[in-house]
């Protein structure tokens, strides 16, 4: 997928001002947090399961050539076959030379990031092969030519009317009637993707995790495309990356409690499936070739760094549905497949700090992501660091340079800084007198921060200044040592 | 593929600058024992009750009947409710070819896109989600469970597990798929509204068998 990280900026710009994003992002992330809250909570033990997802990932990474080497091991005993990748390029030319293999024209996708990461769909269509995305909200995006906004909801931001316009352009000359309600839409889609699954030579799917002891690749889906994907087409072609492996069952048991309630807020999800190599004897349907293509692209340089904990991520997209940024501005602005804050750490590492330098820094340090992470990854440590090996080499801005050091030299003259700091509070509260009647207390137009104030409101001060409340409890808490 | 063969080398090369290991297939010298925390939901005495709440709240239903001869005749009478009556014929799970199945012409082979309902045989079921546990065999093909619009599931009551973990012992060996439904396929891709039916069935139901060892 084309990097457009360098890009962030301007893009966030315009998708705080665009107020159909914002209104579909609005609901996704009610929607996201409220089901999760819910299902975590009823496991009674959630926290447990963090502590074990992250352990068991944490040994596997410390083992990873040793699972690895298992995985091929199971998956090759099996019948199947194992492909490793350096980069995306490579992932794409091992995928094509299995099409060219099979003599295969028409290919069908079940979600895959690993490939969205790769480019994979462009590079078959390149070479003339038909590609046919058929997850629900990947369909829609591969219509519009759009990339996924999100990791596990691709067309999240997309309203119902989008994707009405969007069917009836490309479905009505099939001869398919206008739909306008959500049932409609899904059958429509539906009908049309069913004579695609019967008559594609190839399917591709992603892998959620691949089970060293076993060989198993096991995909977590809802709509049950990944399952058709993989067992109609003649060749399966798994394309997915290396830090995907687990151990064995008992840890897969553990990540399944995990994925399905932080992902969707379920308790599972409708379909996890696990597969073990091609048909076999006797069998009268599955795929008679199986393919793992393991993609590095970079993960086993992150081994061993500072930034080694994001390889735990299992791409639930919790951080994304938690995060104030991401809620606001979805996911294109962040310019690649990942975005949100697993994005904002992953991407500068993967892509190049000196492209993605913007995505480290769109964060508040809120915390919430880390909160909510089924595998403990701390994720405002790592963006932190990123900012701060930014500063090492050199790529701070001129206006964050003088910005900081203006604040540096008042903070070191804390009489000047309290006086300042008054007025300022003075000054702001006054605006947040402006506002429309009921809106009293949130700052909507403040001149000279107008960028700021377009798109959101700033809450007004308290009536006290931080440090007067310090001083105030200070005096308190000594009379009552007294 | 020399290509490949390259790649891994040097792949697991980086990864062994970073783990120390030497060379392929040394075992981890602490493998693997991190324990499992318990699944700490009470599911109560009763796996069937806990079973069916988990599958009524995902759009699947559950009817028991006492006997596997009595099955067809439960597969009518959903048939009926669901308005398909005049469905003829379906496809079934090869060991369920010799019942009784009245006019309806019954088949085991692998679903094409006409074949509107299946009847399929679960090798297990798990009560902490809801689950039916399908395995791929010539007698069980996996596409009778994705492409027919009705899937209608026998589960016997003896091979309800309480969480998945009871599941792993039981398999000697692993099919080529190993498949955990639980209710109707569903999307929720426009506007986070749910819709069952996505891809997969639009209706599923399990019958459940009340057999002797379950007493």
């Amino acid at each position: 997928m084309e990097v457009l990280t360098h890009n962030f900026k301007p893009a966030a710009k315009k998708a705080l001002l665009d107020q159909d994003l914002r209104a579909a992002m609005g609901r996704a992330e009610s929607g996201f947090v409220d089901t999760r809250k819910k299902v975590t909570d009823e496991l009674l033990n959630f926290e447990e399961f963090r502590s074990f997802g992250r352990d068991v990932k944490n040994h596997t990474l410390a083992n990873l050539d040793y699972y690895l080497e298992l995985f091929e091991k199971n998956v090759t005993a099996q019948g199947g076959h194992v492909h490793w990748a350096k980069n995306g390029e490579e992932a794409n030319r091992i995928i094509l030379d299995i099409c060219k293999q099979a003599d295969a024209r028409k290919i069908i996708k079940g979600k895959s990031m690993v490939s969205e990461e790769a480019g994979t769909n462009a590079a078959l269509e390149r070479q003339g092969y038909k590609v046919i995305e058929t997850d629900l909200g990947e369909y829609i995006i591969q219509l519009a030519g759009e990339t996924p906004s999100h990791i596990i909801a691709p067309a999240v931001h997309k309203s119902k009317k989008a994707v009405t316009e969007l069917f009836d352009r490309y479905h009505a000359p099939m001869g398919y009637e206008p739909v306008t309600e959500h049932e409609a839409i899904v059958n429509q889609a539906r009908q049309i993707l069913r004579d695609h699954f019967c008559s594609a030579d190839v399917g591709i799917t992603g892998g959620n995790f691949l089970v060293a002891e076993t060989g198993s690749v096991a995909i977590i889906t809802n709509e049950g495309n990944g399952d058709l994907t993989s067992c109609l087409p003649k060749v399966h072609i798994v394309t997915t990356s290396i830090e995907k492996v687990i151990p064995d069952m008992e840890a897969l048991g553990g990540f399944l409690r995990l994925l399905a309630r932080s992902a969707t807020g379920q308790i599972t999800s409708v379909y996890t499936t696990l597969f073990n190599g091609p048909k076999r004897d006797k069998d009268i349907d599955g795929p008679e070739e199986f393919h793992v293509v393991l993609l590095d692209n970079g993960r086993s340089e992150i081994l061993g760094s500072e930034y080694q904990d994001i390889l735990r991520c299992i791409r639930c997209g919790a951080c994304l549905n938690h995060c104030p940024v991401y809620t606001s501005i979805g996911g294109h602005a962040y310019g690649w497949v990942y975005p949100g804050p697993m994005g904002s750490v992953l991407t500068p590492i993967l892509v190049g700090r000196e492209n993605a330098g913007d995505l480290p820094n769109a964060c508040t340090l809120n915390g919430r992501c880390a909160s909510v992470c089924p595998v403990k990854i701390p994720l405002p440590s790592l963006l932190r660091k990123h900012r701060s090996d930014l500063v090492k080499a050199g790529s701070q801005g001129s206006a964050q340079k003088v910005t900081l050091s203006f604040w540096y030299a008042l903070a070191r003259r804390p009489v000047l800084y309290g006086v300042l700091m008054r007025v300022f509070n003075t000054v702001l509260r006054l605006f947040s007198q402006l506002g429309k009647a009921g809106q009293r207390g949130r700052i909507q137009n403040l001149p000279g921060a107008s960028a700021w104030t377009s798109s959101r409101d700033l809450p007004a001060p308290d009536k006290s200044t931080f440090q007067a409340l310090w001083k105030t409890a200070k005096v308190s808490s000594n009379r009552s040592v007294k | 593929m020399t290509q490949g063969s390259n790649s891994r080398q040097s792949i697991l090369n980086r990864i062994r600058n970073f783990t120390g290991r030497e060379e392929s297939g040394e075992v981890p010298e602490k493998l693997w024992s991190i324990p499992q925390p318990k699944y700490a939901v009470d599911p109560g005495e009763d796996l069937v009750a806990s079973f069916t709440l988990r599958l009524n709240a995902v759009h699947g239903t559950l009817r028991t009947i006492s006997d596997l001869s009595y099955l067809p005749v439960a597969v009518d009478d959903y048939l009926a409710e669901s308005g398909l009556s005049n469905v003829h014929e379906i496809l079934v799970h090869k060991a369920l070819v010799s019942l009784e199945w009245g006019n309806r012409s019954v088949s085991s082979r692998k679903a094409a896109k006409p074949d509107s309902v299946s009847v399929t045989r679960a090798y297990a079921g798990i009560s902490e989600t809801g689950t039916v546990v399908m395995i791929s065999s010539p007698d069980s093909p996996t596409t009778q469970s994705y492409l027919p619009d009705t899937n209608i599931v026998v589960l016997r009551e003896s091979r309800l597990l309480a969480t998945v973990e009871s599941l792993w012992p039981l398999l000697e060996n692993q099919p080529r798929a190993l498949n955990f439904i639980t209710g109707p396929s569903k999307t929720a891709d426009i506007e986070q509204t749910i819709v069952y039916g996505a891809h997969g069935p639009r209706r599923f139901h399990v019958i459940l068998i009340k057999d002797a060892d379950a007493n």
